[in-house]
């Protein structure tokens, strides 16, 4: 049946196919007129005059009859789509269905394919912000951990430091002691107890301060001239009483092929001697321990031997980890330091470090510095002072000003230097001793860095600034590289670490004293 | 008892679930698989009112979401007695359609009674709408409530409460 001349028009005027179309001519309560077009297939049944054609065509309920209205791609049931246009022509009011099912089918796939790639897109998105915010986090932790890291490096290099200051009183009364003839044996072991454990105690805050710093990364390395055979000797100095003491060789070997004067960083390359040195023969309890030194190819090899219990196989790759200690050494204990800071040095230096060791039989450990000759001569003064004291006799008591803050240090370095011959006068802070400095014009003065009011490099250059000429010897419990160089630059002539013997003292004080002489 | 029929729509940005709500309420099922609505789909319902026992017949009008809900879409909206708003929740810029398609829908048809869905509960870990969100909705008045059509939560008391509101 055609279409009734009313839809044919409008398809006409909308631009619209005949094809197939279905139309309802409806009265104004929806009541089905008269229909055009294989009605059947809207709801599958075939209608009758008169009967709602909201029941045919659910889409007409809420529909006002008297506003056109046009609904694309109307799903009017599971099997069909239509354009369907709901219009009037005179009183007549037609509902004109327009199969869409062709036009659905290519349309539903461009938009399946748009709304896929914006659902893909927003999933993207939110990945990336997921992963934004996950660096992010990270980022946070990572610096909140380096900062906690860093306090607590912080906090331990400044606890160590302060360990100094008493332990250089509780040393220094303690070799006092040990001097002074007449004791009964009983004071003297009780004496040697204590300095051992004194000693011990120091060489633990050494390493615990250095591993601070490594973790900080604020270890400096000073590379300058050096006399290898110097440092050697000083080790065996140091470390042949204790081999001693344990009735096991000690021996020290320089190769000719070393040359005189090489560059690397002195006071690393005495920590490591002596960290490995010390190791062996604290772990020997029979034989001996050697150190060889040789050079080949702008590089120092050092070897250190042992015939020590050794270490087993499966700790010997863990024994360079800092806090590891071998089990079972006869309860010889450490902080479980030592290994890692030298290897960590030893890495600082552009070096390697290289295990050997055999249960019940020893260990030997290699060593390979960067260390290249230098043509230039070594200044006889270095960190650890001149050892050998200058024989020459004094024609009158020098006086020395110990400016100290510390009232226990200050006995003991004046009860040092009073063994020494010297005159005293104290100043407890930096003021009194510029003070005292430019109105006593003492010899020499003995300036400890850490002091109340006036810090003691800023007293040395204060008192430069105003034209003392006498020798200042900076006092500090810091191994700190720039402190040291800042000791130099603001006017100090020397730098004594804390603890400090009465020997090393007087032989610096003495040597200073010459020099100006 | 009487029986009533009332036009509702449904409507959302795309892929919120609105023609998954549907299917859960008309047919109680569920499919995986994303199939975009073009143009609209009639369904229809019915729901006995336990308090009165009368019946409310819904035609419902599943509207495709687009992100730019078009003048002509909304003119759907045209003889509605309420409408469903749905959200995916794990979508957040799905909420900011939702309020917008709700405020056009006020202007042009004044207060129609509707329903505020935030679907897919199913995917709760993956939510971008949080706690706070559906705080701030329900104080703005939009009476969220949270549904799955994939799991049928909450979809059945959606639908009744919105019958409720068109029959008052």
């Amino acid at each position: 049946m055609s279409l009734p001349l009313a839809a044919s028009r409008y398809l006409y005027a909308t631009d619209n196919a005949v094809r197939d179309a279905i139309c309802l001519s409806i009265d104004a309560n929806f009541r089905l007129v008269q229909w055009w077009g294989n009605v059947s297939v809207l709801s599958g049944v075939t209608p009758s005059v008169g009967e709602d054609a909201r029941d045919i065509l659910p889409l007409l309920y809420g529909m006002d009859l008297a506003e056109p209205a046009t609904i694309r791609f109307a799903n009017v049931n599971d099997a069909h789509v239509f354009h369907v246009h709901l219009f009037r022509d005179g009183d007549e009011n037609y509902v004109l269905c327009i199969p869409a099912d062709d036009e659905k089918a290519r349309t539903t796939e461009l938009q399946q394919v748009a709304n896929e790639v914006r659902l893909l897109n927003a999933q993207q998105q939110r990945l990336v912000q997921e992963l934004e915010e996950a660096r992010s986090e990270l980022e946070t932790k990572r610096a909140d951990a380096q900062r906690a890291s860093m306090v607590k490096s912080r906090f331990i290099a400044s606890i160590s430091h302060e360990f100094r200051t008493p332990l250089t009183s509780v040393i220094g009364y303690t070799e006092l002691l040990l001097n002074e003839s007449g004791q009964n044996s009983d004071v003297l072991a009780h004496a040697k107890a204590i300095s051992r454990s004194a000693r011990h105690l120091l060489s633990m805050v050494d390493n615990i301060l250095d591993q601070a710093r490594i973790e900080e990364g604020n270890i400096a390395i000073r590379i300058a001239p050096l006399n290898v055979r110097q440092v050697t000797d000083d080790i065996t100095t140091m470390l042949a009483p204790l081999a001693a003491e344990k009735f096991i060789g000690f021996g020290a070997f320089v190769d000719a092929k070393v040359p005189r004067v090489i560059s690397t960083d002195e006071v690393r390359l005495r920590q490591i001697l002596v960290n490995l040195v010390g190791n062996a023969i604290k772990f020997t309890d029979a034989g001996e321990v050697n150190l060889e030194i040789t050079w080949a190819q702008d590089k120092l090899i050092v070897v250190i031997s042992d015939t020590g219990p050794g270490i087993p196989e499966d700790q010997q790759l863990l024994i360079f980890d800092a806090f590891h200690r071998v089990n079972d050494l006869d309860g010889k204990r450490g902080t479980g330091l030592g290994l890692n800071i030298t290897a960590r040095l030893v890495e600082l230096l552009g070096g390697s470090i290289e295990l050997e060791s055999q249960p019940g039989v020893g260990s030997r450990f290699e060593l390979v510095l960067k260390a290249p000759e230098s043509q230039a001569a070594v200044a006889a003064d270095n960190i650890y002072g001149e050892r050998k004291v200058m024989g020459k006799s004094r024609k009158h008591a020098q006086r020395i000003l110990i400016a100290e803050d510390d009232p226990d240090l200050t006995e003991l370095l004046g009860l040092f230097l009073t063994r020494g011959g010297y005159e005293l006068m104290m100043a407890e802070d930096g003021e009194q001793a510029v003070k005292t400095a430019l109105k006593e014009q003492p010899d020499l003065v003995l300036m400890d860095v850490n002091m109340p009011q006036m810090d003691g490099l800023s007293a040395a250059r204060e008192l430069r600034k105003k034209g003392f000429s006498q020798p200042i010897l900076a006092l500090t419990a810091s191994l700190s590289v720039n402190d040291r160089d800042q000791a130099f630059t603001w006017g100090c002539d020397g730098y004594l670490v804390k603890p400090i013997s009465m020997a090393e003292l007087l032989s610096s004080v003495e040597r200073h004293l010459h020099e100006r002489g | 008892m009487g029986s009533t029929t009332k036009k509702v729509c449904i409507i959302g940005d795309f892929a919120v679930g609105k023609t998954s709500t549907v299917a859960r309420c008309v047919h109680n099922v569920f499919s995986e698989k994303y199939l975009t609505t073009v143009g609209v789909k009639i369904d229809t319902t019915q729901i006995t009112m336990e308090e009165s026992g009368e019946t409310l017949k819904m035609v419902i009008w599943d509207i495709a979401g687009t992100d730019r809900f078009s003048a002509v879409e909304f003119s759907y909206l045209r003889g509605a007695s309420g409408y469903i708003l749905v959200v995916d929740g794990t979508r957040m810029h799905t909420l900011e359609v939702a309020r917008r398609l709700c405020e056009e829908a006020g202007e042009r048809y004044g207060n129609l009674p509707y329903v505020t869905l935030i679907n897919k509960s199913d995917l709760r870990d993956s939510w971008e709408v949080s706690d706070a969100d559906l705080g701030k909705l329900e104080e703005d008045g939009y009476n969220p409530i949270i549904t799955s059509a994939k799991t049928g939560e909450n979809v059945s008391e959606a639908l009744l409460r919105l019958a409720h509101l068109v029959m008052e």
